[in-house]
């Protein structure tokens, strides 16, 4: 039973790690929001070990892992949105040029 | 002899799946490729849910996020064309994998402390349910309206043209 908390709460570690490499080292903004999804994914993962583990009678956890999905999901909405503005208005995904803020011609 | 613990074995093949679909989603150089993979590891997420006795979490994970955010992130990325941009190249890979990696051992270093768990009840969707009820009602209409919000907003997003 350790050894599977272990294992759980490692491989959670490892995703946010994971998450955190894709999110720093990537300029694709599509590739960014794949690796704020891993984050989060993540998140849930370890509460949900956490609270299956060692904390068990504890309700909070299913309804907070519930709520992290639905926020997950509307945040991907609002980044997939935006990566479309950014494709339509640079012609490009690259993050690199949206942090020049200006028209990519000038 | 010693008992084979199976939960475990399933739980490690799980995992292993997980951290390769993981590495795959995130060094992929094709988009296309990298929210198959993305798919892959929501649903062995959620199957983990399922195997850690949270089925509900599990049910909700394969659907709203491999089923539903997957296929949003296709149809996008069906929208933009297939130009040499698409493949992305990275930078600064290595000062990010070294302190990715100090971060992961510093973490790592802290589970040290866990020595038992305890074991209890599986909770089921009744009790969830009527602890959405009881409890959190505010708190779920409130997501409600973000995400009614989060709808308008990503539609008037998604309108805005080059001037």
């Amino acid at each position: 039973m350790l050894g599977e908390s272990y294992l759980l709460i490692i491989t959670s570690v490892i995703l946010f790690v994971l998450g955190i490499y894709g999110l720093s080292t990537r300029r694709n903004a599509m590739k960014m929001l794949i690796s704020t999804e891993l984050l989060i994914n993540a998140a849930a993962l370890n509460i949900i070990t956490f609270f299956h583990y060692f904390y068990p009678t504890v309700i909070e956890a299913q309804l907070f892992v519930l709520f992290i999905i639905v926020l997950a999901a509307a945040e991907a909405a609002i980044g997939l949105s935006i990566f479309l503005a950014l494709y339509r208005i640079y012609g490009t995904p690259d993050i690199h040029i949206v942090r020049k803020l200006r028209e990519p011609g000038e | 002899m010693r008992k084979i613990d199976f939960n475990l074995i399933v739980l490690g093949g799980l995992v292993i799946l997980l951290i390769i679909s993981g590495i795959l989603c995130i060094e992929s150089g094709e988009l296309m490729h990298a929210v198959f993979f993305l798919g892959v590891l929501l649903v062995t997420i959620g199957e983990i849910y399922i195997l850690l006795g949270a089925e509900f979490i599990g049910v909700v994970q394969i659907l709203v996020y491999a089923g539903g955010v997957t296929v949003l992130m296709l149809f996008t990325l069906l929208f933009i064309p297939k130009t040499r941009e698409r493949l992305e190249k990275p930078f600064l890979r290595w000062p990010g994998l070294v302190t990715i990696l100090l971060l992961m051992s510093i973490i790592l270093m802290s589970i040290g402390y866990v020595t038992e768990v305890t074991v209890g009840p599986v909770i089921s969707v009744i009790d969830l349910a009527q602890s959405v009820i009881n409890g959190y009602l505010l708190l779920v209409a409130l997501i409600g309206l973000v995400v009614f919000i989060v709808m308008i907003a990503s539609a008037y997003i998604s309108s805005v043209r080059r001037e």
